[in-house]
């Protein structure tokens, strides 16, 4: 296989090892980080990401390929300072106040990190003025609100008008076991996603950088 | 019949005289928010972490009494772990096996980090051995319910491995990069499991929920091919363990099942729980288990349990037990639990709707 292909399919595979060492020796060659990235790495985080949006591939592959590609951006951005690598976006992240499962959050970052987002991960039970200033001080694109409990959907609805009187620009985008479309729609979200592959194109498509 | 016996005969998949009723879960606001409409005798809202002795049992005191007021079959007691604050940390727990807790502020402790990394820290990991405390809450409703069936709830191998872990993407990533480790936890968690299940039954547990999600709305968390590597094989372990002690066993998972739903039933659980309707058909999954493992739960929690009318509950439970009620092998629940979200006048609503509306022979 070549560089690239070794690449595509150490990340499509999982194997974060492999990755390192692929995406180091194509550097080392003088292949250009662009393509690098633009054809070995995104198209096989697509890849895996199209097979878990059909139910052939599961978290723990998409959590692989997530990771891997982590791992080869981290690469790409120590043996070449200061580019910016792939920076879709600044991308606020939390689980809502009085909620303290993180676990969808937890994917949902994987795959926005490996969909080229910086991820400002403000962890469990966040106040609501906590996402305002979060987005503030990062300067954020987009705001991500998870929650589990329906006992806490109501303080999506907070967090959201804290947000938004901030800076009502901001993308917002809504999750979690209890939310769907209309409730997102309902709440004055931008965007919803079903599951964390998802929720990452929806914040490429809420910033047209598809 | 008595509460055990209605519970136990639909466990067994045959038709007791009314569908029985039960719930996996109620923490402290959710038993207060119940337990006030049978007394007034109530203890102060607090984390049970932070509670006295007398508060707990105060606290204990009032499920019980709802639990007879409202004539539940069944009692579930929770797994506990000797969970304590740890000193300056803010909401944090430490349990005795070494898994730190984010308590919310509802009360509900999860897990955020473990002793259990990696294959290096598994090789200096302790025995995990239950400790008598851990089974205080059974012995208590032990010794107070004589008529209803007692159940014991326990974290399965997959929870019990993510939580040692830390977070439960950790070991999903560990099923890809390092499927060694991942099977060696397995194996020291299912002992551990069987363990509590076999000190479980020796204290009166007359039947086992284990816990642990393995889906989410769409799909399971893992692939079939994984479940069958990683948990399968270890769950009939488990399986056999009750059976051995004679008492039946309930595999409590949220989510869309269908991908593992024959391999839960070839592992040989007696029951499924919670079949939440927003992500199963409860009437396709009885037509499926019928005669091979009994139907629990489906009623939701998530929209008409926190925010419907106490019509619309009783609609609900109507329509639930003309779905899966038919031909007995149907426990009625909410769809996880009574979590603090839920109204407590809906709570009662759907069991007082399932005794009335629950009555056998119930027509298709």
């Amino acid at each position: 296989m070549s560089g690239l292909a070794d690449i595509r399919e150490s990340i499509y595979k999982g194997n974060s090892k492999n990755s390192v060492k692929y995406t180091k020796m194509e550097l080392e060659r003088g292949t250009p980080w662009e393509e690098v990235l633009q054809k070995a790495m995104l198209p096989a985080l697509n890849q895996v990401g199209d097979e878990f949006s059909k139910g052939t591939a599961f978290l723990p592959e998409l959590i692989a390929a997530g990771h891997a590609m982590t791992k080869s951006v981290e690469v790409i951005k120590a043996n070449i300072p200061g580019i910016g690598l792939g920076e879709k976006g600044v991308f606020v992240i939390g689980t809502i106040f009085g909620d303290v499962h993180d676990i969808g959050k937890n994917i949902v970052k994987i795959c926005l990190e490996g969909a080229g987002f910086r991820v400002v991960d403000l962890g469990t039970d966040v106040h609501p003025e906590s996402f305002a200033q979060a987005c503030r001080e990062n300067r954020a694109d987009l705001v991500g609100i998870s929650a589990l409990l329906s006992s806490t959907m109501l303080n999506i609805e907070h967090a959201i008008k804290a947000v938004r009187k901030e800076n009502p620009k901001i993308r917002i985008m809504v999750g979690g076991a209890p939310v769907n479309e209309e409730y997102a729609r309902r709440l004055g979200a931008d965007g919803y996603a079903a599951d964390a592959y998802l929720a990452a194109q929806k914040a490429k498509e809420l910033l047209g950088k598809n | 019949m008595n509460n055990r016996e209605r519970f136990m005969t639909a466990l067994k998949l045959g038709v007791p005289d009314r569908v029985p009723i039960f719930d996996l879960g109620f923490n402290e606001e959710s038993i207060l928010n119940v337990g006030k409409y049978f007394t007034s005798d109530l203890p102060p809202l607090k984390p049970l972490v932070d509670c006295t002795i007398e508060e707990t049992v105060k606290l204990l005191g009032v499920q019980i009494k709802f639990t007879r007021e409202l004539d539940l079959d069944a009692m579930n007691c929770v797994f506990f772990t000797g969970r304590k604050r740890i000193p300056g940390g803010k909401d944090l727990l430490q349990d005795r096996y070494g898994i730190v807790y984010k308590l919310s502020k509802h009360g509900e402790p999860f897990p955020v980090d473990g002793p259990v990394k990696g294959p290096e820290d598994l090789k200096t990991f302790k025995v995990m051995i239950p400790d008598p405390a851990d089974f205080i809450m059974l012995k208590f409703v032990r010794g107070a319910l004589a008529e209803n069936a007692v159940l014991l709830t326990l974290p399965g191998t997959f929870r019990f491995s993510w939580s040692l872990m830390g977070a439960m993407e950790r070991l999903l990533l560990a099923y890809i990069e390092e499927p060694d480790f991942a099977l060696d936890l397995a194996r020291v968690t299912t002992d551990f499991a069987k363990a509590v299940v076999e000190a479980g039954i020796r204290e009166g547990a007359e039947a086992i929920i284990l816990e642990g999600d393995l889906a989410h709305k769409t799909t399971t968390l893992m692939s079939p091919r994984q479940y069958r590597k990683f948990l399968k094989p270890f769950h009939r372990e488990i399986v056999e363990a009750a059976h051995k002690g004679g008492v039946p066993i309930i595999k409590h998972t949220d989510g869309n099942l269908w991908p593992i739903l024959d391999d839960l039933l070839e592992v040989g659980f007696d029951g499924i729980h919670p079949i939440q309707p927003q992500c199963m058909d409860i009437k396709q999954v009885k037509d499926h288990l019928n005669g091979k493992a009994c139907v629990l739960g489906n009623i939701d929690c998530t929209y008409a349990l926190p925010f419907g009318t106490r019509e619309e509950v009783v609609e609900i439970v109507k329509e639930t037990i003309r779905k899966a009620a038919p031909g007995g092998g149907y426990i009625l629940s909410s769809s996880n639990s009574v979590h603090p979200g839920c109204k407590g006048e809906n709570v009662v609503a759907m069991f007082e709707a399932a005794k009335k509306y629950g009555i056998y022979p119930i027509e298709a």
